[in-house]
């Protein structure tokens, strides 16, 4: 009888079992069943799936993926820390060993959920796993049950960390096809005011990431996060982002997705308590025979809550690009502010576009407005470029740039802003 | 300057001018009026080359080059502006990058060195004082949220950074207040000099208040009907169009 690919993990899974959980306390490894179970339960998702329309994640994982269990690195990364208040530097989803824990003199510490186990045992069990689904979704519990390291960012009530805090995902296994479950905790106490950085980078081999992001933002505290993939041609990032906003908390977020040959990012946001703000500014730009499908929930499940995504896309080539979005907003939910916008533009001729935002509300005194917009780069534009000499290669050059820069300008973290600007630059000059 | 000889152009197959002859020297103000739908607007796009248009017929002349054979760009380059009744507004793009792009065009093709950074801010800040255009709109994107009138005297802005040998306003004044008419007319007249041109295609007579002209063409059916001097344009304020056009059909 031939194994169903969720019956191979399952086997990966029990093989595997005392090496996965070396280090951990009971209190995580007793829960692993729990999402072990689950994911057997949901079993992986395939087109079928409402959610997975546009990302058949079951014949992505029929792949041969090898798993390592231990550390592999088989190029040197470089180390980018320059303006970082503090760094940490995460290959393959093992975090390196000097970086296993750095604790700044402001409080704020930076390491491997293992050594966040052993010096603050308390606040890494109240909010690991606090805020993934790992019941409802097959991936997260997925990367629960696997879950060997985790970055853990811990800033403590008050703190205010003017450089931004870094975080580097390096993937890199020559020309090996590795499968990897990196995996980031996020805690930022009351009235904490700090800005986080995130690179997911590919240096070699192909890489089939499927990373779990949770990130808990406390009273009156401030948020920014800006995250950035640059995936290699093969490489696949499932990116699974959770967040949980306190009383009058600001949570902010700045995505940006390249390169890959498939991406997928499924961010669910929830507001626990009144009077908070979350922000989700995100942009990809395909090209070739990418897929980047998009997907964001955000929770409005208490009252006076405010929430603004704002998603942009170029497609080109025969690339595909898709935004499903989803407002909840909950009967006790009012004064619910919320917009969502997704807005594309198709370059190539065989590129496609999906967007879908979605609303769904049971409070009868909020304000929501969504919106979709799929197009092309205006001809009365190039043409009042041109009008002014610029050639018409360089005024939808400027268009596009003009066009990104709505969401690169949210990016507060200047270092990964420019990096980022050159990047994109670089996929558009192509067009 | 510029020499029309007979100009021809249509739309989607609709003949809109039929037949054009203009010539404008330097130091010269044109004003081109006329009813609704006479043309005058589309001889304005023609002249800048938007690729919306057919040239069916004739031939356009301008500093001794044939102006129908040059890129859109390549016009703009020689020292034609356009400024368009309707800008349009380009999302992200700054208007000091958009203008430090232009400007150095307009340089490359002059043969001049590119202007340096402090250079260029400066060029910036003198100009913006024509049309009375505070700083921090420099900082925004192009027309972006501008008012109406904002985006026209953004026009004139561009104008006077690009110092253009012809200026063809396209219904500059349309959508301005009296306010912003006298801002907008005093920045053209500021800019006139011996060796630029300016044709100004309007509606009204107000605007001619300020921008005094040299000649007034009345355009109709897509031809020159009638050129008089600036007591014409007072005459049709009171006459209208009706009496110019009996007397060539």
């Amino acid at each position: 009888m031939i194994k169903s690919t969720e019956d191979r993990l399952l086997e990966l899974y029990f093989a595997n079992l005392d090496i996965i959980g070396e280090g951990f306390p009971v209190g995580i490894n007793s829960k692993r069943r729990d999402y072990i179970e689950s994911f057997n339960l949901l079993g992986l998702p395939s087109r079928k799936n409402e959610g997975y329309r546009r990302t058949p994640v079951k014949c992505l994982f029929e792949k041969e993926w090898e798993n390592y269990f231990i550390p592999i690195q088989t190029s040197n990364t470089t180390h980018n820390t320059e303006s970082c208040s503090s760094s940490i530097k995460v290959t393959n989803g093992f975090i390196e060993d000097e970086y296993k824990w750095l604790l700044m003199d402001n409080g704020v510490a930076i390491g491997s959920i293992k050594s966040a186990l052993e010096h603050m045992p308390d606040v890494v069990l109240e909010h690991l796993n606090s805020m993934a689904k790992s019941d409802t979704e097959p991936l997260t519990a997925l990367n629960s049950a696997f879950m060997q390291d985790c970055v853990f960012v811990f800033i403590p009530r008050e703190a205010n960390v003017e450089q931004p805090i870094c975080v580097e995902y390096n993937y890199s296994a020559k020309d090996q096809q590795v499968m990897s479950f990196a995996r980031m905790l996020v805690v930022a106490e009351d009235g904490a005011d700090a800005k986080i950085s995130i690179t997911h980078k590919n240096i070699d081999g192909s890489f089939m990431v499927n990373f779990v992001k949770e990130v808990y933002v406390g009273e009156h505290t401030t948020i920014e996060i800006t995250e950035f993939s640059d995936m290699g041609e093969n490489s696949i990032l499932l990116n699974n982002s959770y967040s949980a906003q306190m009383k009058q908390s600001k949570l902010s977020g700045v995505n940006i997705w390249l390169g890959g040959s498939v991406t997928r990012f499924n961010g669910v946001g929830s507001f626990n308590s009144t009077d908070s703000e979350n922000r989700f500014y995100g942009l990809y730009v395909s090209e070739k025979e990418q897929s980047f499908d998009i997907n964001t929930y955000m929770n409005h499940t208490v009252s006076d809550c405010r929430s603004f995504q704002q998603v942009k896309g170029i497609a080109g080539g025969d690339s595909i690009g898709a935004f499903t979005g989803r407002v909840y907003v909950a009967t006790d939910a009012q004064r619910s502010d919320a917009v969502q916008q997704s807005k594309n533009l198709l370059m190539g001729d065989d590129a496609r576009v999906y967007a879908e935002p979605q609303l769904e509300i049971y409070a009868d005194d909020v304000k929501c407005s969504h919106g979709a917009t799929v197009g092309q780069v205006s001809d009365d534009s190039i043409y009042y470029m041109r009008q002014r000499g610029l050639s018409e290669a360089n005024a939808r050059k400027l268009l596009m740039h003009g066009y990104i820069n709505d969401i690169i300008m949210h990016c507060s973290i200047e270092h990964l802003c420019d990096e980022i600007i050159s990047s994109v630059d670089s996929i558009v000059d192509r067009f | 300057m510029l020499e029309i000889k007979n100009l021809h152009a249509s739309v989607s197959g609709k003949k809109i001018l039929k037949g054009i002859n203009l010539s404008v020297n330097a130091g010269e103000i044109h004003a081109i009026m006329g009813p609704n739908g006479a043309g005058k607007s589309t001889l304005a796009s023609v002249l800048a080359g938007n690729p919306k248009f057919d040239i069916t017929e004739g031939e356009v002349i301008f500093e001794g080059k044939n102006l129908l054979e040059a890129s859109v760009e390549d016009r703009a380059r020689a020292g034609l502006f356009l400024g368009f009744q309707y800008p349009v507004e380009i999302p992200g793009v700054s208007m000091a990058n958009f203008m430090k792009l232009a400007v150095a065009e307009r340089r490359k093709y002059q043969g001049l060195e590119p202007l340096t950074s402090s250079e260029f801010l400066k060029l910036m800040r003198d100009k913006s004082k024509v049309v009375e255009l505070g700083g921090k709109l420099m900082g925004r994107a192009v027309n972006e949220g501008f008012s109406g009138g904002e985006k026209k005297r953004n026009e004139i802005f561009q104008m006077a950074m690009l110092d253009p040998k012809l200026a063809i306003l396209d219904e500059t004044d349309s959508g301005l207040d009296i306010d912003a008419l006298r801002v907008v007319a005093t920045g053209v007249t500021k800019l006139h000099r011996d060796d630029n041109a300016t044709i100004v295609i309007t509606h009204y007579q107000r605007l001619l208040d300020y921008i005094v002209p040299d000649f007034v063409h009345v355009l109709y059916n897509g031809q020159i009907i009638y050129t008089g001097t600036k007591e014409l344009a007072l005459k049709l304020e009171a006459e209208g169009y009706d009496w110019l056009i009996n007397k060539t059909e």
